[in-house]
C-alpha cells in the first residue's frame, strides 16, 4: 500500500491509497509502529486516496489510538472520508474514539497546541 | 455476613487531573470512578467495602452518602498504599476471612478477573495472591521478584530497582486478596527505608514470603483493564474503550458487508 507521509509541526500525516484491508494493513500498522518508537505520538489520517476499508483498517487504527493515547496523551484524528466510509465510523460509534473532520486544516486546528 | 471483604485506597489527590475534586469523584461516562471499583466488590458478593480516604474525604462521604455496604477509613497523611491499608486495619478488627485490595482509580476491572483471585488462594492455600500482567516494556509499577522454586518472594518499586529488577518484564498492578490476619499481621512489621520514605503495602509481600507463606499470582491479559486513570486524557481514553469495544464486537458483520460491497 502507498502511504504518503507529510509533517504539519508535531503531527504526523498520513495518507494510505487504495484499499485498506486485511492484505494492506499491516504495512499500516509497521509505518505507524515505527513512527511511535520514534517519538511521534500526534497522527492525522487522510481520508481522500482511500477506496475502501474493512475492520483490518479500523483495527489498526485502533491499535495506533492505543499505543498513544493512555500513555503518551497523544492522539489520531482522521479527515477527507468519503461518506461510505464516514457511515462506517458512525455505525461502530468510531467517531467518538476519533475525531473526523472534513479538511486538513480544521484537522490540525482540533489537536491542543 | 458476606464471603469477603474490601478495601478500596482512594485518599489520594490525583494532581495529574489538574482539578480541585479529589481524583476518584471524576466520572467516566457519568459515573464516579470509585463507584466502579464499589461495584466490582459488590459484584462479586463482597458485602463489607472499607474506602480509605484522605484528600477533600468529605467530598467523598458526601457522594457515597446512602450506597450500602460501604465504611470510610481516614488516611490523614499520605505515607503510602501500606500507611493506607493501615488505616482500615481497626475496621478488620476479629475478621478472619480474606479481603480484597484494590485501587479507585481503576475502573476497567472486570468481576470476572477479581473473581479468579479467591480460587487461585483456595487452590494454592496461599497467603495472598496478586494480579500481575507480563509484557515488553511494561508501565513503571512494581517488579515481580521471584525465587528459584517460581514463587514470590518481593516486589521491588521502580524507584527502588537496580537495572537488572528494572528489566523484569512481569509487573504488579495493584490489586490483591490477602488473608486478613496475615495482612495485619504484616502491614504492623513493614517499614518507611525506601527512596520514597513511604510504607509500601508492596513490602507486605516480602514479610510473608520470609514467613514462609506462600504468594501467588494471577495474570491479567489486558494492561488497558489495569489502567489507572492518573490524567484527563486517562479520563478520556478509559470512557472511549467502551465504544472501542462496541466496534470490535462489529467486525465480522462490517467485513461481511465490505465483502458485499466489493462484488
Amino acid at each position: 500500500m502507498q502511504i504518503d507521509e507529510r509533517r504539519e509541526g508535531q503531527i504526523i500525516i498520513l495518507a494510505p491509497h487504495g484499499a485498506w484491508d486485511a492484505a494492506t494493513a499491516p504495512a499500516f500498522k509497521e509505518r505507524a509502529s515505527a513512527l511511535v518508537a520514534a517519538g511521534s505520538i500526534r497522527f492525522a489520517i487522510d481520508f481522500s486516496h482511500v477506496e475502501f476499508i474493512d475492520s483490518s483498517a479500523l483495527g489498526s487504527l485502533v491499535s495506533l489510538y492505543k499505543k498513544v493515547k493512555p500513555t503518551l496523551d497523544g492522539d489520531v484524528k482522521l479527515f477527507a472520508l468519503a461518506p461510505d466510509i464516514h457511515v462506517i465510523f458512525r455505525e461502530t460509534r468510531l467517531d467518538r474514539v476519533f475525531q473526523i473532520s472534513p479538511t486538513l486544516e480544521e484537522a490540525i486546528r482540533s489537536f491542543p497546541t | 455476613m458476606g464471603q469477603w471483604k474490601g478495601i478500596i485506597l482512594a485518599a489520594g489527590k490525583g494532581s495529574r487531573m489538574r482539578s480541585d475534586l479529589p481524583k476518584v469523584l471524576h466520572e467516566i461516562n457519568g459515573k464516579p470512578m470509585v463507584l466502579y471499583s464499589i461495584d466490582v466488590l459488590r459484584g462479586l458478593g463482597v458485602d463489607d467495602i472499607i474506602l480509605v480516604i484522605g484528600y477533600k474525604h468529605e467530598l467523598i462521604e458526601e457522594r457515597l452518602k446512602g450506597v450500602p455496604n460501604v465504611r470510610f477509613a481516614l488516611q490523614a497523611e499520605q505515607k503510602g498504599t501500606g500507611h493506607a491499608v493501615m488505616q482500615a486495619v481497626p475496621l478488620l478488627q476479629g475478621y478472619n476471612g480474606e479481603v480484597f485490595v484494590i485501587y479507585g482509580d481503576m475502573p476497567l476491572l472486570k468481576p470476572e478477573t477479581l473473581r479468579q483471585l479467591p480460587e487461585r488462594l483456595a487452590a494454592e492455600q496461599a497467603a495472598a495472591v496478586l494480579l500481575t500482567l507480563t509484557m515488553d516494556n511494561p508501565p513503571e509499577f512494581g517488579r515481580i521478584v521471584r525465587d528459584a522454586q517460581r514463587g514470590v518472594q518481593r516486589i521491588v518499586e521502580v524507584r527502588d530497582a537496580s537495572p537488572e529488577i528494572f528489566a523484569i518484564n512481569e509487573v504488579n498492578v495493584g490489586v490483591y486478596l490477602f488473608r486478613a490476619p496475615l495482612l495485619v499481621q504484616a502491614l504492623s512489621l513493614i517499614t518507611d527505608s525506601n527512596a520514597q520514605r513511604e510504607y509500601y503495602l508492596t513490602d507486605v509481600v516480602e514479610v510473608l514470603a520470609r514467613q514462609g507463606q506462600r504468594v501467588v499470582t494471577v495474570p491479567v491479559e489486558e494492561l488497558d483493564e489495569v489502567m489507572g486513570v492518573n490524567a484527563q486524557y486517562q479520563r478520556e481514553y478509559a470512557e472511549r474503550l467502551d465504544d472501542i469495544r462496541h466496534a470490535e464486537s462489529m467486525y465480522q458483520l462490517i467485513d461481511a458487508v465490505a465483502r458485499m460491497r466489493r462484488r
